[in-house]
């Protein structure tokens, strides 16, 4: 019997650690408080200023954005992964503006960790990227997440108005197909 | 008595399963970039290197992924030059850096000028590294044997064997125009090298 229980620890000890060895496996945290704190640049365009309906002003917070949800896209202009995504992202974001319930609840904002305004409208312009896109070069959004940036990281915050942001799902890495993504969106707002 | 020692044995490892394994897999997630290595920060800058603007840019010929050779002066009275050394393949910023350039072809073109892309690595390894990258519109020159040759000849091989992250611009006639021996642990801003070319 003590031969079964000193099995069992040896069993526990090495279940344990195994996440720890696979570098980067654990789960992302976001700090939902530090989140809605983070002030960035405001949108030059008017455009989509008025698709975040923000408030006039030179910045923002992300739980100022008019909607009952937002979804983050943390990317990089230099990432290889956020490129080879761009379009599924843009179709995402096509197929939310087709469906009226989502239009309006719902609102897309990509943050670029690390890079200038420059280097975001490069981005924006290669891709032909049709929802905001923030320039992060200061790596703020950092600050409220307990893990190394990797991107593409998406967030999806439901926004109380007062100035909260509740966390609903997170997830790292490339979103493969834009309609199976919106259904597993749609499914967990229920 | 036994069975129930057995029952007792098997609610253990049971629990251990639950407790200890199962719940800590459901919560894994897959990282981004699972194949980068990071090796923590490091001295931003680890060499000194003596040329300057208005010196003439050191000649080399290396081999190049896409097979053949590359030299520098082949783009004499031609074409403008950017080199761009990055450290090491498979770490995190040099995995990211030239992406970035593979997706601004147009900038380059527009100021006439010819990315070439630097590391001391093998080709085998450039080949398996550049894959995870797209297809790259410039040549990736490998600077592996005799190692760091043309590194050291630019004054900016670190003491571990790797180069700095540096950009040089080279004009039609050879001569450095702008250089950036850059922290090694950071991503240099692409309008300031834009910028360096607008200057040509």
């Amino acid at each position: 019997m003590k031969s079964a229980y000193a099995i069992g620890m040896i069993f526990i000890v090495l279940i344990a650690l195994v996440p720890k060895l696979v570098k980067g496996s654990e789960q992302l945290k976001v700090n939902s408080d530090t989140l809605a704190s983070l002030k960035f640049d405001a949108p030059e365009s008017l455009a989509d200023r008025k698709y975040l309906k923000l408030h006039d002003g030179p910045n923002f917070r992300l739980a100022e954005v008019g909607a009952k949800y937002v979804i983050i896209e943390i990317f990089s202009m230099y990432c290889p992964i956020c490129q080879r995504d761009a379009p599924v992202i843009n179709q995402l974001h096509d197929l939310m503006l087709k469906i009226p319930t989502l239009k309006d609840n719902v609102k897309m904002v990509g943050i670029g960790a690390g890079n200038t305004p420059y280097e975001v409208s490069v981005f924006r312009k290669k891709f032909n990227v049709s929802f905001p896109l923030i320039a992060d070069d200061n790596f703020a959004v950092q600050k409220a997440l307990s893990q190394n940036i990797r991107t593409p990281t998406f967030i999806v915050g439901k926004l109380s108005g007062a100035g909260k942001v509740e966390i609903i799902f997170t997830r790292v890495g490339a979103i493969k197909d834009a309609g199976e993504f919106l259904k597993e969106l749609l499914a967990m707002s229920k | 008595m036994i069975q129930q020692k057995r029952l007792a044995t098997a609610a253990f490892f049971f629990v251990s399963f639950l407790f200890a394994g199962f719940l800590p897999v459901l919560g894994a997630s897959v990282p981004a970039d699972s194949s980068i290595y990071d090796p923590g920060h490091l001295a931003p800058i680890d060499s000194s290197t003596s040329l300057k603007v208005g010196d003439l840019a050191p000649d080399f010929s290396l081999p190049i992924l896409s097979g053949g050779s590359i030299t520098l002066s082949q783009y004499r009275n031609r074409k403008n030059v950017v080199l761009s050394f990055v450290p090491a393949a498979w770490t995190p910023v040099c995995s990211q850096q030239w992406p970035g350039y593979n997706i601004t072809k147009d900038l380059f073109d527009r100021y006439n000028t010819q990315l070439i892309g630097i590391t001391v690595d093998n080709i085998p390894t450039l080949y398996s590294w550049t894959r995870e990258m797209g297809r790259l519109w410039f040549p990736v020159a490998s600077d592996f044997w005799p190692h760091g040759a043309v590194a050291k000849k630019y004054g900016i091989l670190r003491s571990n064997g790797v180069s700095e992250r540096a950009l040089f611009v080279i004009d039609k006639k050879g001569i450095i125009r702008y250089l950036d021996v850059h922290d090694i642990n950071s991503m240099p801003k692409l309008e300031n090298l834009i910028d360096e070319l607008k200057k040509l």
